[in-house]
């Protein structure tokens, strides 16, 4: 029997003090689609993804990341990675079971070193969605989640081993990605050193024609943009990094390189010094004061870690 | 026709098993793989191209998502162009003869 393992990112769950607004912003501005909600939660879904939600917004006290999900092949290695888990001594916060959000499914949750939540659910069921068109600048689904970490060698060994996740590359020893082999697209979570706290979730529009339209609308609506338009070494592709009205960094990108054979792939390694996060020279304009671009920087401390959301 | 752009690691042996895994969830969404294409890229950013026949584009992409999770940039529905000589539209042949 093959080990369980997880195979890719769902959504990523946030928490906000300004909730009316926040949904405001996904649902009118960043163009994604509301599917579901009830009071104080909203549920968010890619019209180009089959995934029931890719981002789910709960109103709170504290700004804060609830969840991350990711999925797994079925609930037999849902069950596995539970065992997994508990026998290597991670906290389970809830034991495999049925799921009542939408789409349902099977799922568990457990904290990871830092003490995020994790959920890592199976058969949750798809929804209707449609390829996107042409200049159509709506996301087509969740390209990616990033974290600070105290560690990121340590996190990241934590997923890779713990999840089965692969390490597509690092910068330094400071950046570190990962893909599975399921969702091969280069990074579908990273870790980068800082305080425990968010980073950003990055929505992929389906080219870079849809990514420039989209943050020319967000640019033109007064968005505040943190970074960019620039693109990355890592994963070949654009990134534009802005500002939610939660102050959260909510990021704009056209589809990532992707790794097929995972047998022959190299990870990646790039000096902290090689610059690979600019490669046009566009992102940042050298007359800025900061040494780091302001939607780069850590965070106070998560103040969800090691407190399991209310839903 | 489904294209992939800027893929690593592109192998023959990579190449065949994701074929393969197509072949076997393809039924599932109703589509039916013909024939796969690989461009191998010194960078190593490699080019895929996959023929099939499908109710839909997005039962490509559930083919896709179930086989291997590495999904197409473009789908394009395509109808096989003439590969012989044709007499062109009498309006084309009037600028031919003006240029």
């Amino acid at each position: 029997m093959s080990e369980a393992r997880v195979t890719g990112v769902r959504h990523i769950d946030l928490a906000v003090q300004d909730y009316a607004r926040q949904v405001d912003f996904y649902e009118n501005l960043w163009g994604l689609k509301k599917v579901d909600y009830d009071s104080g939660v909203a549920f968010f879904a890619a019209e180009g993804s089959p995934e029931q939600y890719i981002l789910r917004i709960r109103e709170s006290d504290d700004r804060r990341v609830d969840l991350v999900s990711l999925s797994a092949a079925d609930r037999a290695d849902v069950d596995r990675l539970a065992e997994q888990l508990g026998h290597d001594g991670v906290q389970i916060i809830r034991e495999p079971g049925e799921l009542d959000t939408p789409g349902g499914g099977y799922g568990m949750r457990c904290f990871d070193p830092d003490g995020r939540v994790v959920e890592i659910s199976a058969d949750v069921a798809r929804r209707p969605f449609r390829v996107l068109e042409y200049r159509e600048s709506i996301p087509q689904k969740l390209s990616h989640v990033v974290f600070y970490t105290p560690d990121p060698a340590s996190t990241v060994a934590f997923y890779r081993d713990k999840f089965g996740m692969l390490v597509s590359g690092w910068i330094g020893d400071h950046f570190g990605f990962l893909r599975t082999s399921m969702q091969p697209d280069f990074h579908i979570l990273a870790f980068a050193r800082g305080t425990a706290s968010y980073f950003h979730s990055s929505f992929e529009l389906r080219g870079y024609d849809e990514y420039m339209r989209g943050c020319g609308r967000a640019i033109q609506a007064g968005v505040p943009l943190m970074w960019g338009l620039g693109k990355h070494v890592p994963a070949d592709s654009a990134f534009a990094y802005f500002q939610d009205p939660n102050g959260l960094v909510c990021e704009y990108s056209p589809p990532q390189e992707q790794i097929l054979d995972d047998d022959v792939y190299v990870t990646k390694c790039w000096s902290a010094t090689e610059n690979p996060g600019d490669v046009w020279g566009t992102a940042r304009s050298a007359n800025l004061p900061e040494t780091l671009p302001p939607g780069n920087k850590p965070g106070p401390t998560d103040p969800g870690l090691w407190i399991a959301p209310p839903v | 026709m489904d294209t992939h752009e800027r893929v690593r690691a592109i192998t023959p042996e990579g190449v065949r098993r994701a074929y393969e895994r197509s072949l076997e969830v393809q039924s599932r969404h109703g589509v039916r793989y013909q024939r796969m294409w690989a461009h191998y890229d010194a960078d190593d950013h490699g080019r895929l191209f996959c023929l099939s026949e499908a109710p839909s584009r997005e039962a490509v992409v559930l083919v896709h998502l179930d086989a291997h999770g590495l999904l197409p940039n473009e789908i394009h529905e395509v109808v096989e162009a003439p590969t012989e000589a044709a007499p062109l539209p009498a309006a084309t042949q009037r600028m031919v003869a003006y240029v």
